[in-house]
């Protein structure tokens, strides 16, 4: 009877060990490991909510902040802002602007290209450009010095790329962009409000007239 | 149960027990293992409750608090779609904002550059045909002479803004008497970017 006695309290420890383990990983992937992904997935939805909350919280902050910059500007400058890139091409913009230009310094405008540029052109992808290819005629290397100036601070923002002339034929070529925001350009939820005190905002001019109502109606459109 | 006579050696009395006599078990564990084993399944059983409890506790408490704080964010949202028109305004402004401050970096101002070279020019010199994308500038014209042109290449290359001058085509207009009335020459030169930035 001797034998078994002793093996018995030899393996005692182990068999306590074991004996305790096993209920102790029974309950532990019964009840503690599910309790403790409810509990992970819980504090996943509480951190969420508060990134929520910080963001919409912030978006207010920063709507109050626009709106108070917005109420102390004058009412022109969001206009002339908002002419600066427009939300569409506006060609009939850049007609009515570039002719308006060229006869303020008595040039007529001989010709014009407007073509759309690939959107791997645009130097920004909240921006599509406008590459604009334009000559004048009839006035002198003074008057095209001036309309380069006009062109350079109109509020429609144009960037000339490239000037040709020979100033004895009076003929001038310039080369140019023009910008439109991109379809679907997401939009910052602030203002830099230093943008308004630019120098180059400041000097930018609202140089475009209002369209001028023509009758509509023409009973021989193609008749020379 | 047969009683058991216990002898004490100190008085020499005799007494009698009636209890049974501890014998071992078969498996040789005694009541002292037992308890350490009763204490360490109590204290188990003790810790997987505490730590139950404890996620318990915290899921209740995360779930409120996520519950407060998205009923906060929803008033913030609520409150920011009253003030639509406002955001709107804001937003279509901001568009603009960020690109062009970008563009205004490097809107030319090509004026600057015409003021330059009519500063740079000599009054012997005049210039024909102008060609130049921003970078690099063509200018063809007629000076009254060879040393007139030497001195309009000097009178660029002082200013820090000219790079890479040459001067190219150059051919001396003869007049009837075979005389010089002037020579024609190219000037081609690069101009530092910062003389069209605003």
């Amino acid at each position: 009877m001797r034998a078994p006695i002793t093996l018995s309290k030899k393996y005692f420890p182990a068999m306590a060990v074991a004996s305790a383990a096993i209920p102790a990983a029974i309950i532990y992937f019964l009840l503690i490991a599910p309790a403790r992904e409810v509990l992970v997935a819980v504090k996943g939805d509480f951190n969420r909510a508060g990134q929520l909350l910080d963001e919409r919280m912030t978006q207010a902050d920063r709507l109050r902040t626009a709106s108070a910059l917005l109420a102390t500007l004058p009412p022109e400058t969001a206009v002339k802002t908002e002419e600066m890139i427009p939300i569409t091409k506006d060609t009939e913009g850049l007609l009515q602007i570039l002719e308006d230009r060229a006869a303020e310094f008595g040039f007529i405008l001989r010709n014009l290209e407007i073509a759309e540029a690939s959107e791997k052109e645009s130097p920004m992808p909240q921006l599509r450009v406008l590459k604009l290819s334009l000559g004048v005629a009839g006035g002198d290397y003074a008057a095209f010095v001036k309309f380069l100036g006009s062109l350079q601070k109109t509020a429609r923002l144009m960037d000339v790329t490239s000037v040709s002339f020979s100033a004895g034929t009076g003929n001038y070529a310039v080369n140019a962009k023009s910008y439109w925001l991109a379809d679907g350009a997401r939009s910052p939820a602030s203002i830099d409000a230093d943008f308004f005190q630019n120098p180059v905002f400041m000097g930018l001019e609202r140089l475009r007239a209002e369209l001028r109502p023509e009758p509509r109606g023409n009973e021989k459109p193609f008749s020379r | 149960m047969p009683s058991k006579k216990l002898f004490s050696k100190k008085d020499g009395t005799i007494g009698v027990s009636f209890l049974p006599p501890e014998k071992p078990t078969e498996s040789g564990i005694t009541t002292y293992h037992k308890g350490l084993f009763a204490i360490a399944a109590s204290l188990g059983i003790v810790i997987f409750g505490a730590v139950w409890v404890y996620f318990f506790v915290q899921v209740r408490s995360y779930k409120n608090q996520t519950a407060t704080i998205e009923a906060q964010a929803g008033r913030v949202l609520e409150g920011l779609n009253q003030k639509k028109s406002e955001v709107d305004a804001v937003q279509k402004l901001a568009r603009v904002v960020v690109p062009a401050k970008i563009l205004f970096l490097k809107h030319p101002q090509w004026t600057k550059l015409f003021t330059f070279i009519e500063e740079f020019t000599l009054p012997d010199v005049k210039f024909g045909t102008f060609s130049g994308d921003g970078k690099g500038i063509t200018m063809a014209g007629t000076a009254k002479d060879y040393e007139t042109i030497s001195r309009q290449m000097v009178s660029f290359q002082l200013s820090s803004m000219v790079r890479d001058l040459r001067v190219s085509g150059l051919a001396a207009r003869v007049g009837p008497q075979g005389q010089m009335t002037g020579v024609d020459f190219t000037m081609a030169f690069s101009v530092d970017e910062s003389l069209l930035k605003p």
